[in-house]
């Protein structure tokens, strides 16, 4: 470090004794130090006993505006802001070369110049890009502009988990349509070494069509210091980064939470904080965790298995996401085999007690039962269920057909509520009727379930 | 150091102590590498004190050289354990003695030019001398010494920092940043520095941030090397501070 002590500038007093510092206006008495006012540069370290690795030491982190972005990026039409993390800021542009809409994530401005980031950045970007899998977020190109490090991606056009499940709840088999395929996707990558390590519902999207596919993989690990290098790391450093460190605490591994060494199974965790969320609404916490069968109406094999992949112990988990997954969908077929057909479809329903008892108050008390059990989702949490004994009932050839009925509508329904929620698919608001379009079609949900219902009871 | 910007305290900073003690028993000809580090980054302020003290360049750059030869080869530091306090006391205080004591000996036994290293040296102390001579001749030696001290040290600071932005992919930022060292936290213009480095604005003001940042980090490494016991840091940086502030 020494061989440069005289070669870049220099340490001396202001000659004569015009010389004044502009900042602290007194004469240079302390001398100069290459070309710094020796008073002032002291002062930044007197300045800093009290910030350095304190709240205090963090500036506010501003974001760049869609008119600032263009300059750096020539090639997008940067459109709008679309969200921001602790992982970064997500914009929704347009790729001019080739028409299509593309997410751009800026990254760790603080991180520009870092040739070691850099190169570890380019490095995890690659084996991202060459994870191909319709379950997760394509990455089309990378690099370094402006002074972030970005990342091109394709651009999902729906709602995210977290959204999906703070509008209403979701159904037994529209939670098992959304975890299948993310264990699916998260075993491919694991087959690749690659561990996503902030697995949590905002990092699931769920696009126009209905395909899930999981967000910001390897992130987390991108921003994190790796735990071979990392030996002493600066204070500040690990002050100025609380949120990358690790993942998102309330569904990251135990592991994670005290950066010991981790592996694809704080996937399984993460995956099974989501699960346990989607079902209970609520999250597990740390700890002794209440089996979601207390929390809501949910077969005991569902406690069995997301007790298992939320063990302390690594070890004690599920070995890999696919077995998570069989093991759902074996619970699943068992309890479909037991059930008349239409209840195969579910394995579970909230817990709703007001709902339910005004419920067993109008209704037969063997219907109330068997709505319960079958757990048919009363979405929105608004009408109360009592409206769906008034529902004009429509008039059906057969059972499978008003199935049938009901997912058209279920699908048509989904979709009007993701325009509700995030715009139309070409990035137009949604038309001003769209609050009845949903309407509508929810009186039709209601409709086609109670249909359904006097049917299969016409059955029994 | 692989990462320029990562702290490892144990990559940069091999403590002055741990130098001057490594160094006992050799002879200034074979000094190694790191002994000349210490040579080259508290000569000078030495050497300033010397002249400081009336001696003229030839005989001052002589001193210098002999005090550090005496240094290594007498054993002085034998008793330089880690529990010793400060480098910086202990280099003047030693240089006293050494004027006091061993000089008159030491200049009757011999006279030999300094070497390459000490003339190197004392070309910038001498520039720290008459500097400080114009600027404030009421101020007493030991407290230019301690002043002189302290700005090699936050030069060898901007140095490293200097060094580290060499290695980087954005080896200009350096010069636009270092400027805002010194700036009023307010004060600092980001669109202006954000044009010039050709960042986005905020950006641009999470490097300067960060460059703010690492100048404390490495500041502070620098002084934890010349000091015994990590307790003592932050007592010495407020000296040290403390000893550019007075007038």
């Amino acid at each position: 470090m020494n061989e440069a002590a005289g070669k870049g500038g220099s340490v001396e007093a202001a000659g004569g004794a015009v010389a004044e510092c502009p900042r602290c206006g007194a004469p240079l008495a302390g001398g100069v130090v290459d070309g710094l006012c020796a008073r002032c540069l002291g002062a930044l370290n007197f300045d800093t006993f009290t910030r350095i690795g304190g709240a205090a030491d963090e500036e506010p982190h501003a974001v760049p505006t869609v008119e600032e972005l263009s300059e750096f990026f020539p090639q997008l039409d940067v459109l709008s802001l679309i969200g921001r993390g602790g992982m970064g800021v997500v914009y929704k542009a347009r790729q001019k070369s080739l028409h299509r809409h593309v997410a751009l994530k800026l990254l760790a401005p603080e991180r520009a110049g870092d040739p070691m980031f850099a190169r570890r950045f380019a490095s995890e970007a690659r084996s991202l890009a060459a994870l191909n899998h319709p379950h997760i977020v394509g990455v089309h190109d990378f690099g370094e502009a402006g002074g972030y490090f970005y990342l091109l991606m394709e651009f999902v056009d729906g709602v995210n988990l977290r959204q999906l499940i703070e509008s209403r709840q979701l159904s037994a088999e529209e939670a098992l349509e959304i975890i299948a395929p993310v264990c699916d996707a998260l075993q491919a990558a694991h087959d690749r070494g690659i561990v996503h390590r902030d697995v949590k519902p905002e990092n699931l999207l769920i696009d126009r069509n209905g395909t899930v596919k999981i967000a910001d993989f390897g992130i987390a690990r991108m921003m994190d210091e790796p735990a071979v290098e990392g030996g002493l790391q600066a204070v500040s450093d690990y002050a100025a980064m609380p949120t990358l460190a690790v993942g998102t605490p309330d569904y990251a591994a135990p592991e994670q939470r005290v950066s010991a060494p981790c592996d694809h199974r704080v996937d399984i965790y993460s995956l099974g904080v989501v699960l346990y969320e989607i079902i209970t609404g609520q999250r597990p916490g740390s700890g002794q965790i209440t089996p979601p069968s207390r929390r809501a109406v949910v077969d005991m094999r569902i406690d069995e298995i997301l007790l298992k992949a939320l063990q302390e112990e690594p070890d004690l988990r599920f070995r890999t996401v696919a077995e998570f997954r069989e093991r759902l969908e074996e619970v699943q077929e068992q309890i479909g085999r037991k059930s008349p057909d239409q209840e195969r479809r579910t394995w579970w329903a909230r817990k709703r007690p007001l709902a339910v008892v005004t419920f067993a108050g109008l209704m037969a008390a063997v219907v109330a039962a068997a709505l319960v059990i079958k757990g048919q989702p009363n979405h929105e949490g608004g009408p109360p269920s009592s409206e769906m004994s008034e529902e004009p009932l429509l008039e059906m050839e057969s059972l499978e057909k008003a199935y049938q009925a009901f997912e058209e509508n279920f699908a048509a329904l989904q979709e009007a509520r993701g325009i509700q929620i995030v715009g139309m698919p070409d990035g137009g608001n949604a038309p001003r009727e769209q609050p009845e379009v949903v309407k509508k079609l929810e009186a039709r949900d209601r409709q086609l379930r109670a249909t359904i219902l006097r049917m299969s009871k016409g059955r029994d | 150091m692989t990462n320029a910007f990562r702290t490892h305290s144990g990559e940069f900073h091999t403590t002055r102590w741990s130098i001057v003690i490594g160094a006992q028993g050799h002879s200034a000809a074979d000094v190694n590498a790191s002994v000349e580090s210490l040579y080259r980054q508290y000569l000078s302020p030495l050497y300033a004190y010397v002249r400081r003290r009336g001696y003229s360049p030839h005989d001052a750059q002589d001193l210098t050289h002999d005090f550090f030869s005496r240094l290594l080869e007498k054993g002085w530091l034998s008793s330089a354990q880690p529990d010793r306090g400060r480098l910086r006391t202990f280099l003047l205080m030693a240089m006293k003695r050494f004027l006091a004591n061993e000089w008159d000996r030491a200049k009757a036994e011999k006279r030999g030019g300094g070497s390459q290293l000490v003339s190197l040296q004392s070309e910038e102390g001498e520039r720290l001398f008459s500097a400080n001579a114009a600027a404030s001749s009421t101020v007493p030696d030991e407290l230019q010494f301690d002043r002189n001290w302290a700005m090699v040290l936050m030069q060898t600071t901007l140095d490293h920092l200097r060094r580290e932005y060499e290695r980087s992919t954005r080896p200009g930022d350096f010069a636009v940043l270092k400027s805002c060292l010194t700036a009023e936290r307010g004060g600092i213009d980001y669109p202006v520095i954000a044009r010039e480095l050709q960042l986005l604005p905020a950006s641009a003001r999470s490097l300067v941030h960060r460059f703010r940042r690492r100048f404390r980090e490495i500041f502070r490494a620098e002084v934890a090397g010349t000091v015994s016991s990590p307790e003592e840091v932050e007592d010495e940086m407020r000296a040290l501070i403390l000893t550019l502030g007075q007038r």
